[in-house]
């Protein structure tokens, strides 16, 4: 059964500073949410409150029917919430047998070489070798395998924080292609980002956070039109940040 | 006598904050539990022992002893730490490394000095106690704790009103930072480490005064003491080291008071166990849990 | 000289390199799940006066005695591991070393362990077989664990917990299971060893003993078992290999610790890995 990801007026505070305010928001299994904003916007924290990283001062998560917020952080992971990291936190010293595995431990049964290898195949990296230690790896291979990781699980959310950062053009639009074959998997996609060429090219819908507070919302080509985003990134809303 | 009580914890609390100062100091600039700390604590006491034996009188022996502990302490951080840092290798390496140079120290002290106990034959020691209305202290005693005050009083100044003190605590602040400010890192941990064993081998010298015996395991126990002092006073505060040194002094002597002597290490580290499950860094400690 | 008289000179040393070998398995898996507890000296202790107190008091037999000692170690291991969850690193060591030394000073001040002077008259009934049963049966345990999916949750967990979580590992349950697993191993190590030596006191189990496990551990290499027990054997066996050296000895110890730590930083298991991949 999957479900929506749904937040619902989600407000953090820590350290004395409201990061996210009265947000709202729904990511639809088949679909790509963007979320964009300047740095420091609450972008990350939405992330870390939904995984359950940080605590909701107010507000509810759901996924589908079930309240997630509250729950620890592996409860969360398990019901079908994976993430990729903006900074990637792969299992640096493990090989990517290992690594894929990870994303897949709370699955019935061990995950098969074949399996493994169709996970690499879809965030295409079949080229990678097993064996190989996650940390030798590429930048752009290592981003995809934290993909494929997060994969690994069958989630039924995604959310991919800033998964461009550091990529040529050409591996941005080989992104855009496994996004867009992720969400048609049926995956609903919450997608972190500030290329806003990729934001178009792979959202469905894009919301735009600043100081904590949803600013915008609408198709990527109306919200980059609106002139309160575009005050609010003061004109720095093309290519990557 | 509650005043008698107060006399011995604050002998005790003295001592307890020299040694932890030393714990203090490196764990504030590398982020390292230096276990070699109680090594110098227990080599100072034996050089000094040695000099007296030579016929040097007592405060130069002590001055000297403490300006060897230093440089043990500078060695310890050239063989040790020094090339660790280059590598990035974290806290547990270095943790160990202190290890392995504690056991090299061990024997070779006990290479030198065999595993006898050694005492001192100074007329000092022989000096019958004073008694002040309800307390009674020894020579010894009173000028173990002056020494131990004017030690703390001269970091203290050091820390606060000088370059180098500025330098040391702008390393520990932020070394990155200091790097970029101009302060030349390796020199300044270099300082850091002297003053910590220097500090540390006082505090052995004393101690060795104090009971009159030097021997090579003398270290073992205040090596764990000391980790209770700055738990409770905080990882990396100097002050939370002197206030914690003094708390501690005092709780064991409680425990003394109350006929609990031999219950007393157990309440120490019970204290120590308590703060780090309700408040880990202490009392003053900046340095909270790094969030898994 | 046959093999008879060789074990008849070195039995003791044989027993004794059994037994640390057991003591750093039980260091081992707490490393490996990247938990700096060193609290293993303190489990062994109590394992070894309850095993004493079970066979002295009650007559025991030896295997009932080391399963009751077992079972008081796991049991404390595991109540530890509640208050100090939320402890890492350093701190984490330092709480594990009070504990040790708060069940020191319990130790000392009981009479049913007999104070200072603790327990004697144990009977010897861990003969080097049992020794090497155990570690067998041990070693076997842990292998068939290594082939489970926890062992990768162990690995994860050392790794980054934070990602761990997000993969849906319960770190605290990971956690809580390798130190009930390192007091189990280090509770059969101090039955076994209650019922190798004449006598039992509190010295035995203090942090000295636990700075050598951990020490072995480190040579061995901290994330390998097997390191770790290769480690525990070696260095049993150097002190008495270089006896010649007499009071100077120990420094041996201390040095080969640097030069691990200076040079081969994973440990013995690590330049056996190295050396593997630069065949392959």
């Amino acid at each position: 059964m999957t479900g929506a990801l749904t937040l619902e007026r989600a407000t953090v505070d820590y350290g004395g500073v409201r990061a996210l305010c009265e947000v709202s928001l729904t990511v639809v299994p088949g679909r790509v949410l963007g979320l964009i904003g300047p740095n420091g916007a609450g972008k990350t924290t939405l992330i870390n409150a939904t995984t359950g990283i940080v605590a909701l001062s107010n507000g509810t998560i759901r996924l589908g029917e079930r309240r997630i917020d509250g729950l620890a952080q592996h409860q969360i992971a398990r019901a079908g919430i994976a993430r990729t990291y903006q900074n990637i936190r792969l299992f640096g010293t493990l090989d990517v047998y290992a690594n894929l595995a990870a994303g897949a431990y709370p699955r019935p049964g061990r995950l098969t070489a074949p399996a493994a290898r169709a996970l690499l195949e879809r965030a295409g990296i079949s080229h990678v070798a097993l064996d190989t230690i996650a940390g030798a790896l590429p930048y752009g291979d290592q981003r995809r395998l934290e993909i494929a990781r997060a994969l690994a699980g069958d989630p039924q959310i995604i959310m991919l924080d800033e998964p461009a950062a550091g990529m040529n053009p050409t591996e941005t639009a080989r992104l855009v292609e496994m996004i867009a074959s992720i969400s048609q998997a049926g995956i609903g996609v919450l997608l972190i980002e500030h290329d806003m060429t990729l934001v178009r090219a792979a959202c469905h819908d894009v919301v735009v956070l600043n100081f904590g507070e949803v600013i915008a919302r609408g198709t990527p080509s109306e919200v980059s039109a609106d002139p309160i985003v575009i005050e609010a990134y003061l004109g720095t809303d093309e290519g990557a940040a | 006598m509650i005043a008698q009580q107060l006399i011995n914890g604050l002998l005790l609390g003295a001592v307890y904050a020299l040694f932890a100062i030393g714990y203090t100091l490196v764990f504030g600039v590398l982020d390292i539990l230096n276990l070699a700390h109680a090594a110098i604590f227990m080599l100072a006491a034996f050089a000094t022992w040695s000099m007296l034996g030579a016929g040097l009188p007592l405060p130069l022996a002590f001055l000297l002893a403490v300006v060897l502990a230093g440089i043990l302490g500078v060695l310890l951080d050239r063989i040790a730490f020094a090339p660790l840092r280059r590598r990035n290798a974290g806290t547990l390496i270095p943790l160990i490394s202190s290890i392995g140079m504690a056991i090299i120290f061990g024997a070779i002290a006990r290479g030198i000095y065999g595993v006898d106990e050694r005492h001192f034959t100074l007329p000092l020691l022989d000096a019958p106690p004073m008694r002040f209305g309800p307390v009674t202290f020894t020579t010894v005693e009173i000028s173990i704790f002056a020494l131990a005050i004017v030690l703390m009083l001269v970091l203290t100044y050091v820390m606060r009103a000088t370059p180098l003190g500025r330098r040391i605590r702008a390393v520990a602040e932020d070394s990155v930072a200091a790097q970029l400010l101009g302060v030349n890192l390796e020199h300044t941990i270099g300082a850091t480490f002297f003053i910590a064993s220097a500090l540390g081998g006082a505090a052995g010298i004393l101690t060795a005064l104090q009971y009159n015996s030097v021997t090579v395991d003398m270290g073992g126990q205040i090596e764990l003491k000391g980790l209770a002092v700055i738990i409770l006073g905080g990882m990396g505060s100097i002050t939370g080291a002197v206030i914690g040194g003094f708390v501690l002094g005092g709780v064991e002597t409680l425990a003394i008071a109350y006929n609990l002597s031999e219950w007393r290490d157990a309440l120490a580290f019970g204290v120590m166990f308590l703060i780090l499950i309700i408040r880990p860094r202490g009392i003053f400690g900046k340095r909270a849990l790094r969030a898994a | 000289m046959n093999l008879a008289t060789f074990y008849a000179q070195h039995s003791k040393l044989i027993d004794q390199i059994g037994l640390d070998a057991l003591l750093a398995l039980s260091l081992s898996i707490c490393l490996q799940a990247g938990q700096l507890a060193l609290a293993q000296a303190a489990f062994m202790g109590i394992a070894a006066y309850v095993s004493a107190v079970v066979s002295l008091n009650f007559h025991w037999p030896l295997l009932a005695s080391i399963l009751a000692a077992m079972l008081a170690s796991t049991i404390v291991a595991g109540v530890l591991a509640l208050p100090v969850r939320r402890l890492r690193g350093i701190f984490l060591a330092i709480a594990t070393i009070g504990f040790g030394e708060i069940v020191r000073v319990v130790a000392n001040n009981l009479s049913i362990t007999g104070g200072a002077e603790g327990i004697s008259g144990i009977p010897p009934d861990a003969t080097t077989p049992v020794i090497y049963a155990s570690l067998a049966v041990v070693a076997l345990a842990l292998y068939a664990l290594s082939r489970t999916k926890f062992s990768l949750a162990i690995a994860l967990v050392r790794e980054d917990e934070s990602a761990a979580r997000g993969v849906g590992i319960d770190v605290g349950f990971v956690r809580f299971t390798t130190l009930a697993i390192g007091g189990a191993i280090a509770g059969l190590a101090g039955a076994l060893y209650a019922h190798s030596q004449f006598f039992i006191a509190p010295g035995d189990f203090g942090f000295g003993r636990m700075e050598q496990i951990l020490v072995w551990c480190v040579i061995g290499g901290v994330t390998s078992p097997l390191g770790a027990a290769i480690g525990a054997a070696l260095l049993t066996i150097l002190p008495e290999a270089i006896r010649f050296l007499a009071d100077y000895r120990d420094v041996t110890d201390g040095l080969i610790l640097l030069l691990v730590i200076l040079f081969a930083p994973r440990g013995i298991a690590g330049l056996w890995r190295r050396g593997a991949r630069g065949r392959a």
